[in-house]
């Protein structure tokens, strides 16, 4: 056991080399001092009586005295080695017993007090000890010449002597203070609080102290040389002598001063690591010595995470408000009637301060809007949102786009005076005839691209709103055709600036537009812009926002060839609100759930309707259009609702299927071939809509206040119509 | 009611295979039913006829119509005749509507379908 205990510190790497190190720094520091006696003895021959040993007695003693330090530090320090083996083979997350680690710390600390009070007591003892023998010597031998009664010179003699014993002493306080000083970091408790014992007043004042004391032994030493009145002393050799006392009394100070300017410069590095490193969130905390500039350390790292729980509560915070203005705007695609609408809005802070809007407003119509608040940020962001909700409740309380800005002007200025500022553009378009009455206050003029590429850029335009509470509005008509998109668009876009200093302007954005011949999907064509547009340009200083309407062109089926009794095609709206002839379901988008809500509907038409057998083709086909509803409109979020609305008249029955998505556009082709590729393909799918043309009379899709839908229209038929239809 | 799971029992007859099929023909039924079909590795030799027998199936959607397309596809192109029988005249009418007809024969009733297959062989 007891093998074991000694055997251990040896196998510590760390142990070893903290060892060796002392060894190295007491050979050095008694060399050096064997090597000042040295000079001290050829300079001033009158102290040859100085520690008047041969050299190399003074060597050899001079080694063992550094090899007797070694083994007695190697005893003290044999909890340091320990600990330091310890942590060597800890693994991670092993905590270290905090009374060993404690323990270690303080034989770190104590150690070099130790050396220096060890070393002065020891050459005080070896020099009294000589002294004494001697005189007692030359008193039983007065015949040898030396008068044991020159106390002067013998005084001088042990003055110098304990100059260099204190020499001696400072070098190993200092260097070995340096030495352990990785040692303690590395041990150092990481909670641990300021600790007096490592103050940095305590050793300056000792090595300065001492350092003081070199200096007057010396010259005191140097002072009874002077005073021997029987020898004369070279005023050259006198100088030479006092110029070597002020370099070895120089020499000191340096080296004190330049131990402490690196350990206060190791902290500085330590205060930068911590103040102005890449994350200190993450780095964790830095090893600091607990002294004075240490505790600074600690105090300017706590300052800094207390910045950044700051800074993440602010970035919190802003992605919180982000999250509310994202939820604020409507989805990015959506489908109302013919129109599929993309509509993308960057910010370029957490928060920005562009906005856009699509708001059904009935069955034919349908507004649209886009605006930019002047300035960015939070209030900016601010103004965007209470805009935003300003426009809905004005849109719907009817009027015409210039009239909606007016009030919308009007309550910005009463609300902001002259500090908000926000540009707005309106269309209200109107689905069975493609007109859009479009008004601008201060926003940049949209434009109509046509199906082939050609544009035309909307000139109307008056003051931002929130500027002059009495500002009139123009209002412009536009006709769109099949296949034109009306592009809206902010600022951010047209200011963007490349890397070359070069601003993207309108000649970017129509160079751009002119290439939307005949486009694919309108969503990938500006997301793709816009991407090319960041790559470009960078993330730039402003919001972009970009909103297309295009007009996809005719989608329902043939409304004409029905022959639906007048009045009650044009009574099927209203016929929604009348709780007789209306039933509603509503079911989670799940597939399978359909179902229900198809035997529901099954049996209701059987009841109304019990001569007719078109019971299965209204289930089939509303299942379908359920189906398209969940995995298409709510994407399967099975937290979102499709709701059903039925009525069934006397001689026509409407149903919606509503979904809470952006819209779909029904893709439905009658060609043949394209009939034949799908049937052949991997994956033979899509024979929903196909199956709802087919079963039901009428079909189309549109959006209203619940949400995208697509409403299926059922003639009363029996059996015996079928027949006359046929003959 | 919710959806009905799909049940798949198969019987072997000389030189065929019969699938009755039980629940809702839906898209949830795919896994099922093209997973059982591949893993028969006598496709095309000792299986030429495939058969389905619809009559317990109670509702089939688009997404089913899409499986049972997969499913007669896979058989023709494995040398195998895909045959059905017990389907609604509801059903039938979609069937023809999609196109699945050109892959698969639909009979009113199992004899009428062995007499076909019956008559094919010889």
């Amino acid at each position: 056991m007891e093998i074991t205990e000694r055997s251990r510190p040896w196998t510590s790497q760390a142990g070893r080399t903290l060892l060796g190190g002392l060894l190295t720094v007491y050979l050095i520091s008694l060399l050096l001092g064997l090597f000042i006696l040295r000079a001290e003895t050829m300079l001033v021959s009158h102290f040859k009586t100085m520690f008047p040993f041969p050299f190399t007695v003074n060597l050899l003693g001079a080694v063992l005295l550094a090899v007797i330090l070694a083994c007695a530090s190697a005893w003290r320090l044999r909890p340091v080695i320990d600990e330091l083996e310890y942590g060597s083979g800890a693994q991670p997350g092993q905590n270290r017993d905090s009374r060993s680690t404690n323990e270690a710390l303080i034989r770190l600390y104590r150690m070099p007090y130790e050396l220096l009070v060890g070393i002065l007591l020891l050459g005080i003892l070896v020099c009294a000890s000589f002294h004494l023998a001697e005189l007692v010597r030359s008193w039983g031998n007065p015949a040898n010449g030396d008068d044991p009664s020159d106390w002067l010179q013998l005084t001088g003699i042990m003055a110098g002597e304990q100059s260099l014993t204190m020499t001696v002493a400072l070098i190993l306080f200092t260097s070995v203070r340096r030495l352990f000083r990785p040692y303690i970091l590395r041990l150092q408790p990481l909670s641990g609080s300021f600790d007096g014992r490592a103050s940095v007043s305590q050793p300056l004042v000792i090595t300065y102290t001492c350092t003081f004391l070199v200096t007057i032994l010396s010259l005191f030493q140097l002072a009874i040389v002077t005073a021997r009145p029987h020898e004369a002393m070279e005023p050259f050799k006198f100088g030479l002598i006092a110029l070597f006392y002020f370099l070895i009394g120089l020499s000191l100070f340096s080296y004190v001063t330049m131990q402490f300017r690196q350990e206060l410069r190791g902290l500085i590095r330590d205060i930068r690591g911590l103040v102005g490193g890449s994350d200190p969130r993450h780095s964790g905390a830095a090893s600091v010595v607990h002294d004075e500039a240490g505790e600074l350390a600690v105090a300017y790292s706590e300052l800094q995470n207390r910045i950044n729980r700051e800074y993440d509560s602010l970035e919190r915070e802003l992605k919180m408000a982000y999250n509310v203005q994202q939820k604020l705007l409507p989805p990015g695609n959506l489908t109302i009637g013919s129109y599929r609408i993309t509509a993308r809005c960057q910010s370029y802070r957490e928060v920005g301060g562009d906005f856009f809007d699509v708001v059904s407003l009935g069955p034919s119509r349908f507004a649209v809007m886009i605006g930019d608040v002047s300035g960015k940020g939070l209030p900016a962001a601010l103004i965007m949102s209470a805009q935003l909700l300003v426009f809905r409740s004005e849109i719907r309380r009817n009027g015409s786009p210039s009239e909606v800005l007016s009030r919308m002007n009007r309550q910005l200025c009463e609300a902001m005076g002259e500090e908000g500022c926000v540009s707005i553009g309106v269309g209200v378009i109107d689905l069975t005839t493609n007109q859009v009455q479009y008004a601008s206050a201060g926003h940049l003029s949209p434009y109509i691209v046509a199906k082939d590429g050609r544009f035309v850029s909307v000139d109307c335009s008056s003051l931002p709103i929130g500027i002059d509470p009495e500002a009139v509005y123009e209002e412009k008509s536009l006709q769109l055709e099949d296949g034109d998109r009306f592009l809206l668009y902010t600022d951010g876009l047209i200011e963007a600036v490349d890397r070359s200093g070069r601003m993207y302007s309108f000649n970017g954005l129509e160079t751009e537009i002119a290439t939307w011949a005949e486009a694919g999907d309108m969503s990938e064509l500006v997301d793709d812009w816009l991407a090319r547009v960041d790559l470009a340009c960078g993330a730039g200083q402003d919001d972009r926002t970009v909103v297309v309407l295009e007009l996809a062109g005719e989608y329902r089926s043939a409304l004409a060839t029905l022959d639906i009794p007048q009045g009650e095609y044009g009574g099927a709206e209203l016929s929604y609100g009348n709780p007789f002839m209306t039933r509603e379901w509503s079911l989670r988008s799940k597939l399978g759930e359909e179902r229900i809500v198809a035997l529901k509907l099954g049996d209701w038409i059987q009841e109304r309707w019990p001569e007719s057998d078109i019971k299965e083709d209204v289930q089939s086909a509303v299942c379908e259009a359920m189906i398209n509803a969940i995995e298409h409109g709510n994407k399967l979020q099975s937290n979102k609702c499709v709701t059903v609305i039925a009525q069934i008249g006397g001689m026509l029955s409407v149903c919606r299927i509503y979904d809470e998505g952006g819209g779909y556009y029904p893709k439905l082709s009658r060609d043949e071939t394209e009939m034949r590729r799908k049937l052949e393909s991997e994956d033979p799918r899509g024979w929903g809509l196909v199956m709802i043309d087919s079963l039901a009379d009428y079909w189309t899709t549109g959006r209203d206040e619940r949400g995208f839908y697509t409403e299926l229209y059922f003639m009363r038929k029996s059996p015996s119509d079928r027949g006359k239809g046929a003959s | 009611m919710a959806e009905q799971p799909l049940v798949i029992e198969s019987r072997k007859f000389p030189s065929g295979l019969v699938l009755k099929l039980e629940g809702d023909l839906s898209k949830s039924a795919e896994a099922k039913l093209i997973a059982g079909f591949e893993q028969e590795t006598e496709l095309g030799s000792s299986i030429r006829f495939l058969a389905l027998d619809l009559t317990k199936v109670a509702y089939i959607n688009s997404g089913g119509m899409a499986v049972l397309i997969r499913l007669a596809r896979m058989g023709s192109k494995a040398g195998v005749h895909t045959f059905a029988w017990g389907i609604t005249p509801h059903y039938e009418k979609l069937f023809r509507m999609v196109g699945l007809t050109e892959f698969m024969m639909i009979y009113p009733n199992e004899f009428a379908v062995m007499q076909r297959i019956e008559a094919l062989e010889l």
